[in-house]
């Protein structure tokens, strides 16, 4: 549905994220941008994506509930980044530094958010003190801590170098639902 | 704990008694003070090898390691993995005897050696590594040494005597709080 007057229009996720609405005159509505803040000790700061980011400029909604709708959708997907994710990388990150530290066979871990729910942190470790049985599939471990106010389930899957090797070639090897996309790697600090 | 880490929670128990067996608390004392006598009163010391006790001890710890997750990690490398993990969690720290998760960290790092080297210890992963294992003679194939005559020194008992002298709870003491509270304590994942 289109107008011949522009209009603005924002609404509050309830994951966090603010969306910013756009709609020129004779135009559907378009998503412009998304944001969210946190404090940092005394700081305040904020994020914003913007819809030319993501290749989203050209995508029309007939309604605003629509376009809120999409960006709900891709959220929850863990296809572009958001307040939970943001968190959800550092502590990741975190928690890939720590196995590091304490286990010297692992050579380095892969934080795979793609396609994660948004309570989901995926750590891929590549381990050259695993001996798989041939055949031994590669499954995912839950490792989350016993800790009550955790926001979020951890999984873990070993594999060794030969078999991450394989996987980068062929990402089907991966655990039913993993992705590679959008992978971070943390190494070992020099 | 689900059935199957019912299962390996009570394995890992029954494998520490064995090894307590072997190795009572006081071990190296005791041992020493039965030999002193022994000698004076002309008997003999009915003694196992080493290869007996740590083989229980490596059986004990992987069990242990896979009664803690909901679904076990794989092959036998799962030992480290625990370990890794359990720093990690503060469900822990007041049953096995520390003050704060401080505490256990510190802790965790006084045992890295000795985490890898027991876990070295199962048959698959010491052949891979051309080290000896205290079930199968070695090595695979060709083998022309037998456990029994091993003394596991270097590998593991040099280890647990450096650990012990370290200032942190020594490593044994630690594991047999593990056994003890895994369950009752409600740590595990």
């Amino acid at each position: 549905m289109t107008s011949n007057t522009g209009a603005h229009e924002s609404r509050d996720l309830e994951t966090g994220e603010t969306v910013h609405l756009v709609r020129h005159p004779g135009s559907k509505w378009r998503i412009s941008s998304y944001d969210w803040s946190w404090t940092n000790g005394l700081m305040l700061w904020t994020a914003q994506v913007f819809a030319q980011k993501l290749g989203w400029e050209n995508l029309e909604f007939d309604t605003p509930g629509a376009a809120y709708g999409f960006v709900e959708q891709q959220l929850k997907e863990g296809k572009i980044p958001s307040k939970g994710t943001q968190h959800r990388a550092a502590f990741a990150k975190w928690l890939a530094r720590e196995h590091l530290v304490f286990d010297k066979r692992l050579t380095l871990v892969v934080y795979l958010p793609g396609g994660a729910p948004e309570d989901e942190v995926r750590l891929l470790e590549v381990n050259t003190g695993l001996y798989p049985e041939p055949g031994n599939p590669i499954v995912p471990v839950e490792t989350t801590p016993a800790v009550t106010d955790l926001q979020f389930r951890v999984w873990v899957a070993d594999v060794t170098p030969d078999e991450w090797d394989q996987i980068q070639a062929n990402p089907g090897l991966l655990p039913p639902g993993w992705s590679l996309e959008g992978r971070q790697t943390i190494r070992r600090a020099q | 704990m689900n059935a199957r880490q019912v299962a390996f929670y009570r394995q890992a128990r029954s494998d520490w008694s064995i090894f307590r067996h072997f190795h009572p608390r006081g071990f190296r004392w005791w041992t020493a003070v039965r030999r002193a006598w022994c000698s004076v009163a002309g008997v003999w010391v009915f003694s196992f090898p080493h290869c007996h006790e740590l083989h229980y001890l490596q059986m004990c710890t992987e069990k242990l390691a896979k009664a803690y997750y909901r679904v076990p990690p794989r092959g036998h490398a799962a030992f480290r993995r625990f370990l890794t993990d359990l720093l990690l969690n503060p469900g822990a720290v007041a049953p096995l005897g520390f003050a704060d998760a401080a505490g256990l960290t510190r802790w965790g790092g006084s045992v890295r050696s000795i985490v890898g080297a027991i876990e070295d210890l199962a048959p698959q992963i010491a052949d891979h590594k051309g080290l000896p294992n205290p079930e199968y003679p070695w090595p695979r194939g060709a083998e022309t040494d037998a456990p029994a005559d091993h003394l596991f020194q270097a590998e593991v008992y040099s280890l647990l005597d450096a650990q012990a002298r370290s200032g942190e709870p020594p490593f044994l003491v630690v594991l047999g709080k593990m056994v003890g509270t895994m369950q009752p304590g409600g740590w595990h994942l």
